[in-house]
């Protein structure tokens, strides 16, 4: 599935549900100047992510502003078939908040 | 407030779980532990060090060939640097990147609850070369592997 927060595809696979995820999101470190006015962009980045499978929390990761720009996520849930509900959700450290679902296919 | 109580959830839900605050969540999302909530100090920390003991206070992580810590040996492109972390150690909580060469060495950490595979790929920022490591946690020990990347282009700043 894909739309303004990113892409999620979720397949079965050796039993399991191999995740990858790509979000949408500036990362900013806070060492960037705005090109032209020196101005300095603030520090924005994704800090907690939640994700779930039929709505039961399998993996919840703490990020800094060291993960890239439109981060990538990668891994696989043990056991799952395709049918199977997968969510990511995640909240930045300007209280803003966003959320992938899709469905295993 | 909200916010945190939304990605709470409850992998240690046993000792400290109750807190006053699990009479107004649901049950699945039990309060975390101070040790378990976005690790604000761990991530300013400036040294390698530093960020390893506000994460994992004194313990001293064992060097193990039962981590593998994949990521290329030469980055064209500092700014999104591909690292997967995986082990085959048993019992696994916690899995941690850092980079050595970053202004802030901390970049990532994910508790992994055993129904996922003890492997998550990620991309990171590296600023210049330097020595990437994954820090494995346990339910016994801590373990540690580290890993050269060379940086032909920075990711920080400019």
């Amino acid at each position: 599935m894909s739309n303004d927060n990113g892409k999620i595809r979720a397949k079965a696979k050796d039993g399991g549900i191999a995740v990858r995820a790509l979000i949408r999101h500036p990362m900013e470190t806070g060492s960037r100047k705005q090109p032209g006015t020196e101005e300095p962009i603030p520090r924005h980045y994704i800090q907690e992510l939640l994700c779930e499978h039929n709505g039961d929390t399998v993996l919840r990761m703490d990020w800094g502003w060291g993960v890239s720009e439109n981060p990538y996520l990668a891994f696989h849930i043990q056991q799952g078939q395709p049918g199977d509900a997968v969510t990511i959700q995640w909240t930045d450290n300007m209280g803003a908040a966003g959320q992938l679902t899709t469905v295993a296919v | 407030m909200q916010r945190r109580r939304l990605l709470q959830t409850g992998i240690t839900a046993a000792p400290f779980a109750a807190l006053g605050l699990t009479g107004i969540m649901p049950a699945r999302r039990v309060a975390a532990t101070a040790a378990d909530s976005w690790p604000d100090a761990a991530f300013h920390a400036e040294t390698l060090d530093a960020a390893m003991t506000a994460l994992y206070g004194e313990r001293s992580a064992i060097e193990s060939d039962r981590i593998t810590l994949t990521a290329p040996d030469i980055a064209e492109n500092g700014r999104v640097v591909p690292v997967e972390i995986a082990t085959d150690l048993p019992n696994v909580r916690t899995m941690t990147v850092l980079s050595d060469g970053n202004p802030f060495p901390l970049l990532a950490r994910a508790h992994v609850m055993p129904a996922v595979r003890p492997r998550v790929s990620i991309r990171v920022k590296l600023g210049q070369s330097a020595n990437l490591v994954a820090l494995v946690e346990t339910d016994d020990a801590l373990y540690r592997s580290t890993r050269p990347v060379k940086v032909t282009a920075g990711g920080c700043g400019g």
